[in-house]
C-alpha cells in the first residue's frame, strides 16, 4: 500500500532509509520545542493567561482481524457498548483503509510509509522465493525507521505499548528499542490468548517482552485482552507522577484466531448464530442502512461462490458453524469490556476528556482458515496441533485454551458486510475498516459519520504534525488529518489523491471514487476491474469495459508509479497456485518454500530473559 | 474450501453425549437407593435404552430388600442380572424419563446363628419389577434437537424422582431368602447435579451429584419362618453422592458414597430400631461402540465390623445399549462421522 499524490515527487525507496538519520537533527530540535509550544491540535479548552493547555494524550486502540461491520455503531449485533460510546461521542469514518494483512498494516502504522519499503513487503510465512533476502521483505519493521513511539517520545510524551507487536523479535526491533518507555507485548503475530503456545512444531513458543526483557513465563492468570489492559493501566498509573502526556498504543490480539475467550463471554451468544450467516449478514446490512453508514444505493456483496447459502443447512450444521461465530462475537465483546475498563480508568484519573482516541481493526477479518493450512495432516505441525491444539472435538470445548477456533469465510463475509473479500485481499473487505476517533473538545458533531478517504499511513503524519514534527521516515504519502480534525469542512484528500495496495499479488488502487482491483484467481478474476465506489462498495459492477481510458490511466499509475516507487517485488510464487484448478497439478520446487513450514523458534539472548513483573 | 465438512464428528458427539449420561440406571435398583453416577444427566429426547446389569453381591442382607434386615452370622451370596427398558421424553416442557427394570438371578444364604449346622437357603427366578419416573424441575430445557443435545450443560439441575417396586417377583413364604419382597416400596427424591468447571464435553466433564430421598415401604404380611408375621418398616431416608470426572475423552470415573438411615421396623412382636450405614465405592465407564456403554464398579459398606452392622460388597458391570431414530438414521447415511 501507499498513499500518494500524483503530483508528488517520489523518492526512491532507498532514500527513505537515509531520511531517518537526517531527521535526527530535526528531532533533537523539536525535543525541546514540543513540550514548550502550543500543540497543533487547536483545543477549545481555554487556557488562562498564565497556563498553557496540556497537550492531549493519544490512545490508539488496534483490534486484530476485526471486520468493518463488527462493532455496534457499524451495524453489528455484537455487543460493543464501550466502543459504541466512543463512536457516539466521536466520529465514525467509513472510508478508512488499512493494508490487507496485519504485519504490513502495523509496519505502516508505526512508520507512516509503505510496507514494502519499511520491511513488510509480504507476510513472513508467505514470502515468495524471489522476495527472500530482499530489503523491504524482512517481515518486520526495519530498524532504521522511526516509529510513532520515537516521534511521540521526542515530543515529550510518555510512550507505552501493550498487546501484539508483530514488528520484529530481535533486541533491536522490540518496543524498548523502538521508542517506547514501557511495554508488555507479544512479538509474534498470533497464537494462544492464554499462554505462550504457538502453532509450529519448530517454533512452539511465542515471544513476549516486558520493559525490554524477554519473558521466560507469562504473568499469573494471563489472558491477552485482560493482561494487555491491566498493563497499560499500570504503565499510565506509574507515569502519572511525571506529569507528561502519554501516547498509549494498545494493540489487542483479539479477535484474531484462535477465538479463545473466558466465560461468561464464551456462552454469551449461545445459539444466536444458529440462524446462519446469510440472515445475519442481511440483518447487518439493514442495520448499516439505518445507522447511515452506507451511501444511498449500496448493495450487499455477492456471497462467495464456494459457500452455500446457510438457509438450507441442517440445524446441527448451522449450530456447529454458528458456534464459531459465537466465540468470535464473545471475543469482540470481551475486548470491548476491557476497553471499557481502560476508558473508566482514564475517566477516574481525569484524563478521558483530554485524550485523542483512535480505534480501528488492522485489516479485514480472517476468512482463510490459515491454521488449517499450516497444520494440515501429514505435516510436522499437525503433530504439534495434535499435542497442543486438538481440543475441537465438541463445540462446548471450542474457545478453551487448547482449541483453535477460527470461523472461516462464511462468517468473515458477515464481518465485512456489505463488502466483498476478507483479510489478505485488496478487495474492500480486506482493507476497508471502521475507524472511530474521539477528540477532546471536538468541533465535529458527536456521533457524526465522515467519508474522507483515509489510510493507516496518515496516522504518523497526523501525530507528527500535531506535535509539530516532520514525518521522520520520508517517502510517505500519508496525509495528516489535523486539518480535518480542526475543521469539519476540510477533507483529508482530494479527488486526485490515490491509495494503492499490493500483497501477495492482490492489487488495488483507489483514487477518488474509483477503485482498481486485480485479485488473483480463483478469489478474483486475475484481470483489472474498475468499480465506482460512490455506492458500489460491494464491488459488484465492473466498469472496466465501460471506461477503458480511465482503466488504462489508473493501471498506468499503479504499474508505473506505485510499483516502482514503493519497492514492490511481485512474488514468483503465491499461496493461490494450489487453489486454481485449471493449473496443471505440478509445482516448481524451491528450498524452504513455503516458509511457514520451516519457521524456527527464536531464542532471545540469555541476559535479556526475565520473569514477568506481575 | 467450504467449512461445512470441518466438523465430521458432530453427530457422533451428539451420540456420545447421549450415552454417557444414561449409563447405569440399572444400578439404581441394584441396591435400591444408591444413586448411579451420571444417571440424571439428560440426553436427546426420544432416545431408547436397554440396560443389562450383572451383579455379584456378598454380605449379610438381601440386596433386593430395601429394608436391609440384617441376617446376623449369615452370608448372602447373590448373582443377579437386571434388564429393562427406558425412554426419555418431554412432559409439560420438561425433560422426563420412564424406566422399567426387571431383576432376575439367584441368591443363597448360609447362616450359622444359633444352630450346630449351617442353615442354607436359596432362591432364584425373577425379582420385583421396578419403575422409575423422573421429571426435571430446575435446569436445562429438554433436548429436542441435535443442537440442544450438543450444547447440553447441566449447570445446576434438580429433578423430582418417584420410584415404585411392585411385588410381582417370586416369593415363597417361609423361605429364608426370596427374589421378591412381597410388598410395595418406593422412594421420592430430588436428584441434583452441579457442574464443576465451565466446560461440558467429552474429556472435560466433572460433576457433583447428590440425591436426597425418602424411602417408603408397604407391609409384607407373609414374612418369617412360617410366613405368618407382618413386616412393617417406617420411612427411611438416604443421601447418595457421586463425584464424577472424565479422565479423557473416552473414560470417566466416579467416587460413589451412600448414606442410608433405615426406618424402624417391626416383624411380629419384634421391633428394631432403624440402623444407619454408609458405603463407598468407585465406578469406571467407557463407550465401547457407537451405541453401547460399559461400566465396572465396586461398592462396599463402611464401619461394618459389628454383628448387627449391614455388610454388603458389590461388584458390578453394565452394558447399556441405546438408539434413536435420528442418530441411527444419520449413521446409516454416513453423516455421523463414523
Amino acid at each position: 500500500m501507499a498513499v500518494l499524490d500524483t503530483k508528488q515527487a517520489h523518492r526512491n525507496y532507498k532514500g527513505a532509509y537515509t531520511v531517518g538519520y537526517r531527521l535526527k537533527i530535526y528531532i533533537t530540535v523539536f525535543l525541546s520545542l514540543a513540550l514548550s509550544s502550543t500543540p497543533g491540535w487547536t483545543q477549545d479548552s481555554r487556557s488562562s493567561g498564565t497556563q498553557k493547555a496540556k497537550p492531549p494524550n493519544i490512545v490508539i486502540i488496534l483490534a486484530d482481524d476485526l471486520g468493518f461491520a463488527d462493532t455496534g455503531m457499524f451495524g453489528s449485533e455484537i455487543e460493543t457498548p464501550n466502543i459504541d460510546k466512543l463512536a457516539e461521542e466521536g466520529i465514525r469514518f467509513t472510508n478508512f483503509y488499512t493494508n490487507p494483512m496485519c504485519t504490513p498494516t502495523r509496519v505502516t502504522l508505526m512508520s507512516g510509509v509503505d510496507h514494502h519499503v519499511a520491511g513488510a513487503g509480504t507476510m513472513s510465512i508467505l514470502t515468495a522465493p524471489n522476495q527472500i533476502g530482499k530489503p523491504g521483505y524482512e517481515s518486520w519493521l526495519r530498524a532504521e525507521f522511526k516509529t510513532l513511539g520515537d516521534v511521540m517520545r521526542q515530543a515529550g510524551y510518555a510512550t507505552y505499548t501493550t498487546g501484539k507487536w508483530d514488528l520484529g523479535r530481535t533486541p533491536d526491533l522490540i518496543p524498548r528499542a523502538r521508542g517506547f518507555d514501557r511495554d508488555f507485548v507479544m512479538a509474534d503475530s498470533h497464537g494462544s490468548h492464554y499462554s505462550m503456545t504457538n502453532i509450529y512444531m519448530e517454533n512452539p513458543k511465542l515471544i513476549f517482552t516486558e520493559d525490554g526483557k524477554y519473558l521466560k513465563n507469562l504473568p499469573k492468570d494471563y489472558y491477552s485482552s485482560r493482561t494487555y489492559t491491566d498493563k497499560m493501566i499500570s504503565f499510565i498509573e506509574d507515569g502519572r507522577k511525571e506529569g507528561k502526556p502519554f501516547f498509549a498504543y494498545l494493540a489487542y490480539q483479539a479477535p484474531h484466531d484462535p477465538h479463545h475467550v473466558d466465560e461468561p463471554w464464551r456462552s454469551m451468544y449461545r445459539g444466536k448464530y444458529d440462524i446462519g450467516w446469510t440472515a445475519i449478514r442481511e440483518a447487518r446490512f439493514e442495520a448499516q442502512k439505518e445507522l447511515g453508514i452506507l451511501p444511498e444505493g449500496t448493495e450487499l456483496a455477492e456471497r462467495y461462490w464456494y459457500l452455500p447459502d446457510s438457509e438450507p443447512l441442517a440445524p446441527i450444521v448451522r449450530a456447529t458453524l454458528g458456534r464459531h461465530k459465537e466465540l468470535y462475537a464473545g471475543l469482540v465483546s470481551n475486548m470491548d469490556y476491557h476497553i471499557g475498563r481502560f476508558l473508566k480508568y482514564l475517566k477516574d484519573i481525569g484524563q478521558y476528556e483530554n485524550t485523542i482516541f483512535v480505534f480501528f481493526g488492522d485489516n479485514g477479518p480472517e476468512g482463510n482458515t490459515t491454521f488449517e493450512s499450516i497444520t494440515q495432516q501429514g505435516l510436522k505441525n499437525n503433530i504439534f496441533r495434535a499435542m497442543h491444539w486438538s481440543q475441537e472435538h465438541h463445540i462446548n470445548v471450542l474457545g478453551t485454551p487448547n482449541s483453535y477456533p477460527e470461523y472461516g469465510p462464511g462468517w468473515a463475509q458477515v464481518s465485512t458486510t456489505p463488502l466483498y473479500g476478507h483479510k489478505s485481499y485488496a478487495a474492500e473487505g480486506g482493507i476497508r475498516n471502521g475507524l472511530i476517533m474521539k477528540l477532546p473538545h471536538a468541533k465535529h458533531a458527536a456521533g457524526s459519520i465522515r467519508r474522507d478517504l483515509m489510510h493507516v499511513s496518515d496516522i504518523m503524519s497526523t501525530f507528527a504534525e500535531l506535535t509539530q514534527q516532520e514525518n521522520p521516515n520520508g517517502n510517505t504519502a500519508g496525509r495528516s488529518w489535523l486539518g480535518m480534525m480542526n475543521n469539519p469542512d476540510a477533507q483529508v484528500r482530494t479527488d486526485q489523491d490515490w491509495i494503492a495496495w499490493e500483497l501477495m499479488g492482490s492489487k488495488g488502487l483507489r483514487r477518488g471514487k474509483w477503485k482498481l482491483l486485480n485479485n488473483w484467481r480463483p478469489y478474483g478474476t486475475g484481470e483489472w476491474q474498475l468499480f465506482d465506489l460512490t455506492s458500489d462498495w460491494a464491488e459488484k459492477h465492473d466498469l472496466a469495459g465501460q471506461y477503458p481510458e480511465l482503466l488504462r490511466e489508473l493501471v498506468d499509475i499503479y504499474e508505473n508509479e506505485y510499483l516502482p516507487n514503493n519497492n514492490v517485488i511481485l512474488g514468483d510464487r503465491s499461496s493461490s497456485e494450489s487453489l486454481w484448478w485449471d493449473m496443471p497439478l505440478r509445482f516448481p520446487t524451491d528450498n524452504k518454500y513455503p516458509p511457514f513450514l520451516y519457521r524456527q523458534q527464536y531464542h532471545p539472548p540469555a541476559d535479556m530473559m526475565a520473569e514477568p513483573k506481575n | 474450501m467450504t467449512t461445512l465438512h470441518s466438523h465430521p464428528g458432530t453427530y457422533r458427539n451428539v451420540a456420545l453425549s447421549g450415552v454417557l449420561f444414561t449409563f447405569l440406571f440399572v444400578s439404581a435398583t441394584t441396591s435400591a437407593v444408591s444413586l448411579p453416577p451420571r444417571f440424571y444427566q439428560k440426553t436427546l429426547v426420544g432416545t431408547n435404552f436397554v440396560p443389562i446389569l450383572g451383579l455379584n453381591i456378598d454380605g449379610n442382607v438381601n440386596p433386593l430388600d430395601p429394608s436391609y434386615l440384617v441376617n446376623e452370622d449369615a452370608n448372602v451370596d447373590a448373582n443377579i442380572a437386571m434388564a429393562g427398558y427406558s425412554r426419555n421424553f418431554s412432559l409439560f416442557g420438561r425433560t422426563s424419563q420412564l424406566a422399567y427394570l426387571q431383576p432376575m438371578g439367584d441368591m443363597s444364604v448360609r447362616s450359622t446363628s444359633g444352630a450346630e449346622n449351617p442353615i442354607d437357603g436359596s432362591a432364584n427366578g425373577f425379582g420385583d419389577p421396578f419403575f422409575e419416573f423422573t421429571i426435571n424441575l430446575l435446569g436445562p430445557e429438554p433436548q429436542l434437537t441435535l443442537p440442544d443435545a450438543l450444547r447440553y450443560n447441566p449447570g445446576f439441575s434438580m429433578d423430582l424422582l418417584v420410584d415404585l417396586s411392585v411385588p410381582l417377583g417370586e416369593y415363597n413364604k417361609g423361605e429364608a431368602i426370596n427374589m421378591g419382597t412381597n410388598r410395595f416400596w418406593g422412594r421420592i427424591g430430588l436428584p441434583m447435579i452441579y457442574q464443576i468447571g465451565d466446560v461440558w464435553a467429552p474429556g472435560h466433564r466433572t460433576s457433583l451429584e447428590i440425591l436426597p430421598a425418602v424411602i417408603l415401604y408397604g407391609d409384607n404380611d407373609d414374612y418369617g419362618p412360617g410366613g405368618n408375621f407382618t413386616q412393617s418398616t417406617d420411612p427411611g431416608y438416604s443421601v447418595a453422592a457421586h463425584l464424577t470426572h472424565d479422565l479423557n475423552d473416552d473414560i470417566w470415573v466416579s467416587l460413589d458414597y451412600t448414606y442410608i438411615q433405615l426406618g424402624d421396623s417391626e416383624v411380629g412382636p419384634v421391633k428394631t430400631d432403624g440402623a444407619d450405614f454408609s458405603s463407598l465405592g468407585a465406578t469406571i465407564g467407557t463407550q465401547i461402540t457407537r451405541n453401547m456403554m460399559l461400566t465396572l464398579g465396586y461398592q462396599t459398606t463402611l464401619d461394618d465390623d459389628a454383628p448387627r452392622d449391614v455388610q454388603m460388597s458389590t461388584f458390578s458391570f453394565s452394558l447399556i445399549f441405546f438408539w434413536g431414530s435420528l442418530t441411527d438414521g444419520l449413521h446409516r447415511i454416513g453423516s455421523d462421522g463414523e
